[in-house]
């Protein structure tokens, strides 16, 4: 008898809740935008690629000159263009380009007659990241070029291997992640708002009035958000299956596991909501932790490839756990160390955690008249 | 002088209102040290893979091309067995193991094609393509050192610039513009909507004081605020030694750091009063700062981005906020000061001038 009641507790609790917000169509409007928007902004970016933009300026256009070029651009590290040295120099001084790449007019013939060539080289040192990339990217295209114009005397090369069948484009893998950032940024949002609205509209005195056991009301809580948040969770993942162009490989995993971590991030808002009390404290204290946490989860690649701090950390954070149960869903690829049911067991960890925890925080509050 | 004392209650009423709430207190200062934290960490690994290196030859010229991946500033290099690496590699503690073999000192004497092997663990082009950029890098430093190197040809570089400046330097100051941004935004304009939403804004708009002191005085108490999240950042930053401005241009920076906080404090204000409710506020702040912070360089340098991208960081303010800042604490420069201040100016007088409409089609109900 008590389990169907606490079970009609929870749904009452949850119907409450989505009664509430269908009106307010902002709350949708909420947590549909911002994964969106964090998906269009993380796309633009991924397809920046990490591509120097550099200028070369072509004072030979002889065979092995081109043959040069050509090896430049198979590098992985350039996107380039042949201009003018005026343009060049206006373009690295305006920050449109990152190098200027000079290939002097003998070229071809001191090449060919066996004498020393200088290759000038202008810098943009805006930081050392991009700096060092362009330092190691020359001289990775020399010796190409060298490898591939006289093959006898560069005998050195590079054979690789690669463990996974195929390449994971760069934007496919970034999007996963950006799914696991857009359900765990509005799960914790919307949840706070709703738990702190309750305090706010004082509505929070009938809930602690009423003789419902307090783990229920949160529960209720937790499923009504959850309920609330699928539908733009579900459009943010059919934009990353349809426009990006990731396959879920195990689609009924990540269908279970979307709803679990979206459980998880509703419970640690939930959370949040009722130890601030206060949307305007609840809200930037959501984002502002939750976006510094994405960083540190392992968004790019595997978080412990990040050296030992990096990857300590992140073993507290409940998106690394998504993150790589995610990629397995939509990969079918292992990216960090823990295996897929360790992943399913920590979150359910957290969102057990953070429910006891809000029923915790709820039973001690006291009604004030 | 009635206007300054009006200002200045409230200036002091938003604060006290702050004060008085130590989660407010704990949201606006948390989320910086968060931040820096997570810069600090992740800036060390920038670049630089964790791989195993296995080397089956002991002749001189395996054992130089094993010094020179140690010495590599593209990889973090573990020695291992054969064994050894490919349970690295298989328990993803490397991405990538890289074999020298047996006969590499025989075949490279011999003239003989003479492969390193590289085992990537492809999960994505990002990290793939760095690893296979940086073997076939330390290979040419590997011909270089020879005494009688083929490749014969060799890199004159010139910078562009006076000094490197490190990755987490120069990551610190989109990430401050981006907290002056979220703090200025979100919690200016939270605090505007509030005041519509507690209908606290009638008892402002019944007393009399002119709408532009009543926003100049919510934007400057938002203000404050944002200052406090800024200088969480620069005293993090000057702690630590990653950022210290010094001479003139350091009162240069804190001068530009004040005035883009004047600026999104604005814009915080100006959106608070617009919407005048939590959630639109919300919506619209969080997205807000989240394309600012992007157009501004924070997650990729905008010459990376796509052109019609660039156009568009042309016209935010953060954008000539951290171009500012990078001239004043990284090079010393007052490089298009006039413009980037004049942008941030334009922007607070402009916010002021939307915050003060906002409020006139505003009737007291």
């Amino acid at each position: 008898m008590s389990v169907a009641r606490d079970l009609r507790v929870i749904g009452a609790v949850a119907r409450n809740d989505i009664q509430v917000a269908l009106t307010d169509r902002l709350f949708f409007f909420v947590g549909l935008i911002i994964p969106l928007n964090f998906l269009f902004v993380f796309i633009l970016f991924a397809l920046s690629g990490g591509l120097a933009p550099t200028a070369i300026v072509m004072n030979d256009r002889g065979p092995l000159a081109q043959q040069f070029v050509s090896a430049m651009g198979n590098s992985h590290s350039f996107r380039i263009h042949v201009t003018d040295a005026a343009q060049a120099q206006r373009q690295i001084e305006a920050g449109d380009i990152v190098a200027v790449v000079t290939i002097p007019q003998t070229f071809d013939d001191d090449l060919q007659a066996g004498r020393r060539v200088e290759l000038p080289v202008l810098v943009n040192n805006l930081q050392t990241d991009f700096t060092n990339d362009i330092r190691r990217a020359v001289p990775l295209a020399i010796t190409s070029f060298y490898a591939s114009a006289f093959p006898n005397q560069v005998v050195v090369q590079a054979r690789e291997v690669d463990v996974q069948a195929q390449d994971t484009d760069y934007v496919p893998y970034l999007a996963v992640s950006v799914v696991v950032a857009a359900v765990l940024i509005t799960g914790i949002l919307q949840g706070s708002i709703v738990a702190a609205r309750e305090y706010e509209s004082n509505t929070i005195k009938e809930l602690m009035l009423s003789p419902a056991p307090r783990w229920a009301l949160a529960a209720g809580k937790v499923v009504g958000t959850v309920i609330l948040n699928a539908g733009a969770i579900a459009v943010v993942t059919g934009v990353v299956v349809l426009l990006v162009g990731a396959r879920p490989v195990h689609p009924l995993e990540l269908a279970g596991l979307a709803l679990l971590t979206m459980a998880a991030a509703v419970s640690i808002g939930i959370l949040a909501g009722s130890l601030l009390k206060r949307r305007q404290a609840a809200i930037p204290l959501s984002i502002g932790l939750t976006l510094p946490l994405f960083f540190v989860s392992g968004p790019f690649g595997p978080a412990n490839w990040l050296g030992p701090v990096g990857g300590f950390i992140a073993l507290f954070s409940p998106m690394f756990y998504a993150i790589e149960a995610f990629q397995h869903a939509f990969h079918g690829y292992q990216t960090a160390p823990p295996s897929l049911a360790t992943d399913v067991l920590v979150l359910v960890g957290f969102a057990a955690a953070s429910m006891l925890a809000s029923s915790w925080v709820l039973s001690r509050a006291r009604v004030a008249h | 002088m009635s206007a300054a004392r009006a200002v200045l209650a409230l200036i002091r009423k938003d604060i006290a209102i702050w004060v008085r709430q130590p989660p407010a207190i704990a949201a606006t200062v948390l989320p910086p040290i968060v931040f820096m934290i997570v810069i600090f960490v992740a800036s060390a690994a920038v670049g630089r893979n964790p791989v195993a290196l296995v080397v089956l030859d002991d002749g001189p010229h395996g054992q130089k091309l094993s010094s020179i991946l140690q010495s590599s500033d593209a990889f973090r290099v573990q020695m291992a067995s054969a064994d050894d690496a490919q349970n690295l590699l298989d328990n993803l503690q490397v991405a990538a193991v890289i074999t020298i073999p047996s006969d590499f000192d025989a075949r490279f004497d011999s003239g003989q094609p003479d492969p390193v092997t590289i085992r990537i663990n492809n999960l994505n082009l990002d990290f793939t393509n760095d690893l296979r950029r940086s073997l076939p890098a330390a290979i040419t430093r590997f011909y270089a050192q020879q005494s009688q190197s083929p490749v014969d040809m060799t890199v004159q570089e010139t910078d562009l610039r006076s000094q490197d400046v490190s990755i987490l330097q120069f990551l610190l100051i989109p990430n401050l513009v981006l907290m002056v941004t979220v703090a200025g935004i979100v919690n200016c304009g939270l605090a505007t909507a509030r005041e519509f939403e507690d209908v606290t804004i009638k008892e402002l708009l019944l007393s009399p004081i002119s709408r532009t002191t009543l926003i100049a005085g919510k934007l400057l108490a938002g203000w404050l605020t944002t200052l406090l999240v800024a200088g969480v950042v620069m005293a993090l930053g000057a702690l630590t030694g990653v950022l210290r401005p010094t001479g003139w241009y350091a009162s240069l920076a804190v001068g530009e750091i004040a005035l883009l906080a004047l600026a999104m404090a604005g814009l915080g204000a100006a959106v608070g009063a617009l919407l005048q409710r939590f959630i639109p506020t919300i919506a619209i702040g969080v997205n807000l700062s989240i394309y600012l912070f992007f157009l501004s360089g924070g997650i990729s340098v905008v010459a990376f981005l796509p052109d019609w991208v660039q156009t568009i960081a042309h016209f935010t303010p953060s954008y000539y906020g951290v171009h500012a800042l990078q001239m004043a604490i990284f090079y010393h420069s007052s490089e298009q000061l006039g413009r980037d201040l004049a942008v941030m100016l334009g922007t607070t007088v402009a916010t002021l001038v939307v915050g003060v409409l906002a409020l006139r089609r505003r009737a007291v109900a």
